[in-house]
C-alpha cells in the first residue's frame, strides 16, 4: 500500500477513528489494533511477506527475554549472534543471494573455470531491511544492557510492524520507540495538525517534485548515449531531486503519519542540499540509518580512535556497508566508496565537527563563503549519486565521461524541455521555502505559528491544487528506498 | 479531538467543493458523451476514436456505436462485459487496428472514463469495484486523465486570452484532409505514426487484455469481429509494414477479421486527417460493412450451399 494511493487514504482515516474513538480505553487493545493495521498495510503487498515478519519479531522477542534470564555471558552472546544471524541471513538471502552468486561464478570465469550455478527468481520483501535493522537494534541494546527487554509481546510487535515507518523507515531505535507502546497516548491537537501538516508537505515533495524529476532522470540515464554533456548533468541534477524528495518526501508522510496516532519518531533528513562539507551531509542524510551505522558498527570498530589506520579502515567500511545496504550492486558499493574518500579528508584533519549549526543560522542571505562550501558539497553529492542511480559501474563511469565530453558546454536539448522548465521552476521554488524553513523540523514547520489561518488554509488549498495539477502519479513511479 | 475533527471537516468541504468544480469541468470537457450507451442492441461496434466517426450512423443498421476516443483494450474490455452483463449482446466489432497493440495506449486511453462501466467481475475484490466504480469515478483528484484535459483547456484559454490581446482577431479556416498539401499530409502522417509506433514491441498488458476479451466472448457466445478502420494513403506510405499484430491474434484464434484498412487509397476526400474518416467516409464504410458485407455473405452462403447440394 503505497502512501500516495487510494487504499492508503481509505485506510488512514478507518485506523485513526478506531484507534481514537474505539480503541483508546485500553492501551493493549490500541496496541493491538496497530498491530492488525500493520500487518494488513504489510500484507497488501503480498501475504507471504507477512509470515517473515513475524517470524523476526518473535525471534527477537524470545531472544530478549533470554538475555534477559541469561547470565553467563558467553550465552547471552550466542543468543545475540542467533538474533543477528536470523535478521541479517533474511537479508542476506532475499538481496544478496544472487549477487554473490553472480559474482561467484563471475571470479571463477576469470580464472578460467565455469560453474554452473543457477540464480533464483526472489522477490525482495519490501522494506526488509529496514524492521531487520529496528529489531536488530533492539537485541544489540538488550544484550548492552542499555534497554529493559519487553515481555509484552503485543507491544514489540506493534514496535516492529509499525506501518508508517515499516517499509522505509526511519528506523527507530527501541530505547526511543519501544517505551512510547508502554503508555497511553492522549490526543494532542497540535501534533495532529503538525502532523497533517507534515503530511501534506511530504506529498508534495514526493508527487510533484521527486516523481516530476524521476521522468527525466530515467530518460537520461536510461538513453545517455543519445544526450549531450550538459544534458546528462541536468538529468544528473534531476536525479538528486528525485532522491531526496521521493525519500524525505516519504519520511516526511511517515512521520506525520505517527504524530496522528501519538508518537514521535526520530528525524530522518535535516536539509542536507544546505550542507557545507560532506561531514555534515552525512549528518543530515538519511539520519535513522547512518546513526545505526555510527552506534553499531563504527563506534565497536573503534570508531575514531586509534591511528590514523583505524580511522581511514573503519570509515572505508562503514561507508561501504552502507553503500551495500542500499542493493546488491556494485555501484552502491563505488558510492558508498566515493563519500568515504569525500569523508576521509575532513576526519584526517579533524575538521568533520566544524558545522554542526545550520547555515546562515538566524539570517536569510548566506555569505559568500557558506555559498561556495554549499555548492562545492552539492556538487560532490550530484556525482556520487550518479552511481547509485547507474545500472553498473560501467554505466556510471560512461554517463560521467559523457558528461566531461565537449558537449558539456552545449545547451541542453531534448524532447518535453517545457515540462522540465516547469519541473526546475518547482525545484527552486521548493528550495527556496527548504531555505526559509531550515530552522524547522520540516520545512513548512512554522506555518502554524508564522501566519494566521485565512492565509495557512489558503496555501494548503495552493499545496493540494499544485498536488493536483503538477503531481506525476504514473504507476511506474514508486518510492525509490522501497527496492532497498 | 473535537477541534481537530472540526477543522478537518471544514477543510474537507473546501476539498470537496473543490472536487465538485474539478469533476463538473471534467464532466463537460472529457467526459462529455462518453457514458451514453444504449441497452437495445443486440450488436455493438467497440473502438477507439477511429469508430468516433460512424457516430449514430450505425443504427439504421441495427448496431449500437459504443466507441470511444482513446479506448485502449482496457477500457474496451469494461464496456463489452458491462454488455455482456446489462444487454442481450450477440455480436461485437472491435478494432483490431495495427497500432492498438501499441505501448503508448497503456498511458494514453481511457480509464480515467471507462470506470463508469466497470462491473464487480473485472474487479479482484468489491473493494476494488467500489474504488474503480464510485470513488475513482466521483473522486477528480485521483482522475489523471481529467487533469490533463482540464489544465490544457486553462492553458489554451490562458494562450488565447494573451494572444487576442496581441493580435488582431483573425479567423483561420479550418483545413480539411484533401485541402493539404502533399507534403503537409506526409508530414502529419509521419508525426501521427512517431506517436502510436513508439518502439517495435507489443505492450504484453493489451495484448493479454485482448485475449481477455477472446475468451470471455467465447465463453458467452459473443460473436467477435475483428474491424481494420480505413487509412489515407499518406498513412499507409509512412505505415509500410508496421503493425503490432492485434488481427493476426484475431485469426489465430479463428476469428472473423474484416479488413478495410486500404478501402479509400487515394480517396483523401472520405478522411479528416490521416487515419480518421470525415461523415462522408463514415457513411460509405458503413454501407460497405453492412450492405456489400452482408450481401457478401449471402453469396458466400449460397455458394456454399449449392456445393453441398452438387456433393
Amino acid at each position: 500500500m503505497f502512501f500516495n494511493s487510494i487504499d492508503f487514504a481509505v485506510f488512514l482515516p478507518i485506523v485513526f477513528f478506531l484507534y481514537w474513538f474505539v480503541a483508546n480505553k485500553n492501551l493493549k487493545v490500541q496496541n493491538f489494533l496497530i498491530v492488525v493495521a500493520s500487518y494488513i498495510f504489510y500484507g497488501w503487498w503480498d501475504w507471504h511477506f507477512l509470515l517473515l515478519i513475524l517470524f523476526s519479531t518473535i525471534i527477537d522477542y524470545s531472544v530478549g527475554l533470554k538475555l534477559l534470564s541469561e547470565k553467563n555471558s558467553s550465552k547471552r552472546k550466542l543468543f545475540l549472534l542467533v538474533s543477528i544471524f536470523v535478521n541479517l541471513g533474511f537479508l542476506g538471502f532475499f538481496k544478496y543471494y544472487n549477487f554473490f552468486l553472480d559474482n561467484f561464478v563471475m571470479a571463477f570465469s576469470f580464472f578460467g573455470k565455469e560453474i554452473k550455478a543457477d540464480s533464483l527468481d526472489i522477490i525482495l520483501p519490501v522494506g526488509i531491511s529496514f524492521y531487520t535493522f529496528q529489531t536488530l537494534s533492539y537485541t544489540i541494546d538488550v544484550y548492552k544492557r542499555k534497554l529493559e527487554p519487553t515481555k509484552d509481546f503485543i507491544s514489540f510487535s506493534a514496535f516492529v510492524s509499525f506501518f508508517p515507518q515499516l517499509v522505509a523507515g526511519p528506523i527507530e531505535r527501541a530505547t526511543n520507540f519501544l517505551p512510547q507502546f508502554y503508555k497511553k497516548r492522549s490526543f494532542d491537537y497540535s501534533k495532529a495538525v503538525d502532523g497533517m501538516r507534515q503530511i501534506l508537505w511530504g506529498l508534495f515533495k514526493k508527487t510533484v517534485i521527486a516523481d516530476n524529476c524521476a521522468v527525466y532522470a530515467n530518460l537520461f540515464f536510461n538513453n545517455y548515449e543519445d544526450y549531450s554533456g550538459s544534458t546528462l548533468v541536468l538529468g544528473a541534477f534531476f536525479f538528486t531531486f528525485q532522491i531526496y524528495g521521493d525519500f524525505s518526501g516519504y519520511s516526511d508522510i511517515a512521520i506525520g503519519t505517527s504524530r496522528l496516532f501519538g508518537f514521535e519518531i526520530m528525524r530522518n533528513f535535516n536539509f542536507p542540499y544546505f550542507s557545507r562539507d560532506i561531514a555534515e551531509f552525512w549528518r543530515r542524510w538519511h539520519i535513522s540509518l547512518s546513526t545505526w551505522f555510527r552506534d553499531y558498527l563504527y563506534i565497536p570498530l573503534g570508531g575514531s580512535r586509534g591511528g590514523n589506520w583505524m580511522k581511514v579502515r573503519n570509515t572505508f567500511i562503514i561507508f561501504i556497508v552502507s553503500g551495500f545496504w542500499h542493493g546488491a550492486n556494485w555501484t552502491f558499493i563505488f558510492w558508498g566508496a566515493l563519500n568515504a574518500i569525500y569523508f576521509l579528508p575532513l576526519l584526517l584533519t579533524n575538521s568533520n565537527r566544524k558545522n554542526l549549526d545550520i547555515v546562515a543560522h538566524g539570517r536569510y542571505i548566506p555569505s559568500y563563503k557558506e555559498i561556495f562550501s554549499m555548492l562545492v558539497t552539492f556538487g560532490l553529492t550530484v556525482l556520487a549519486w550518479i552511481f547509485f542511480r547507474a545500472e553498473n559501474v560501467g554505466h556510471a563511469m560512461s554517463y560521467i565521461s559523457e558528461i566531461f565530453s565537449s558537449s558539456l558546454f552545449t545547451i541542453p536539448t531534448f524532447k518535453g524541455k517545457r515540462v522540465a522548465l516547469y519541473t526546475i521552476f518547482f525545484i527552486t521554488a521548493f528550495m527556496l521555502v527548504e531555505w526559509l524553513g531550515r530552522e524547522g523540523q520540516y520545512a513548512i514547520s512554522r506555518i502554524g505559528i508564522t501566519f494566521n489561518k485565512f492565509y495557512r488554509w489558503s496555501f494548503y488549498i495552493c499545496l493540494v491544487l499544485a498536488i493536483y495539477f503538477f503531481g506525476n502519479f504514473s504507476e511506474n513511479i514508486e518510492f525509490i528506498y522501497f527496492q532497498f | 479531538m473535537k477541534k481537530f475533527l472540526q477543522n478537518i471537516t471544514y477543510f474537507l468541504f473546501i476539498l470537496i467543493g473543490i472536487n465538485v468544480i474539478l469533476w463538473v469541468a471534467a464532466k463537460k470537457l472529457y467526459f462529455e458523451n462518453y457514458h451514453d450507451y444504449s441497452l437495445n442492441y443486440s450488436s455493438y461496434i467497440v473502438s477507439d476514436s477511429h469508430g468516433l466517426p460512424l457516430k449514430n450512423f450505425t443504427e439504421k443498421y441495427g448496431v449500437y456505436n459504443f466507441s470511444g476516443g482513446s479506448d485502449s483494450y482496457f477500457d474496451m474490455k469494461r464496456k463489452i462485459v458491462f454488455l455482456a452483463n446489462k444487454t442481450d449482446v450477440k455480436t461485437i466489432f472491435i478494432t483490431v487496428d495495427d497500432h492498438t497493440l501499441s505501448k503508448y495506449r497503456e498511458k494514453t486511453n481511457s480509464l480515467d472514463r471507462s470506470q463508469f462501466f466497470v462491473m464487480p467481475e473485472v474487479c479482484s475484490s468489491y473493494y476494488e469495484y467500489f474504488k474503480l466504480r464510485y470513488i475513482r469515478f466521483y473522486v477528480a483528484f485521483f482522475q489523471p486523465g481529467s487533469r490533463s484535459v482540464i489544465k490544457y483547456f486553462i492553458t489554451s484559454k490562458m494562450k488565447k486570452l494573451f494572444s487576442r490581446n496581441n493580435q488582431n482577431n483573425v479567423v483561420i479556416k479550418k483545413k480539411t484532409w484533401p485541402d493539404f498539401t502533399a507534403e503537409e499530409r506526409h508530414n502529419r502522417s509521419k508525426k501521427r505514426l512517431e506517436r502510436q509506433y513508439p518502439s517495435n514491441k507489443e505492450s504484453y498488458k493489451l495484448r493479454q487484455t485482448l485475449l481477455d476479451i477472446i475468451n470471455y466472448c467465447k465463453e458467452r457466445n459473443i460473436v467477435l469481429i475483428g474491424l481494420k478502420y480505413p487509412l489515407s494513403s499518406d498513412y499507409i506510405k509512412v505505415l509500410g509494414n508496421k503493425t503490432y499484430g492485434a488481427d493476426k491474434i484475431f485469426k489465430y484464434e479463428g476469428l472473423n477479421v474484416i479488413d478495410y484498412k486500404d478501402v479509400f487509397v487515394s480517396q483523401n476526400k472520405y478522411f479528416n486527417n490521416q487515419d480518421h474518416l470525415n461523415e462522408t467516409g463514415a457513411h460509405k464504410f458503413l454501407e460497405l460493412l453492412f450492405l456489400k458485407q452482408n450481401s457478401t455473405t449471402q453469396m458466400r452462403n449460397k455458394k456454399a450451399k449449392k456445393i453441398i447440394s452438387q456433393r
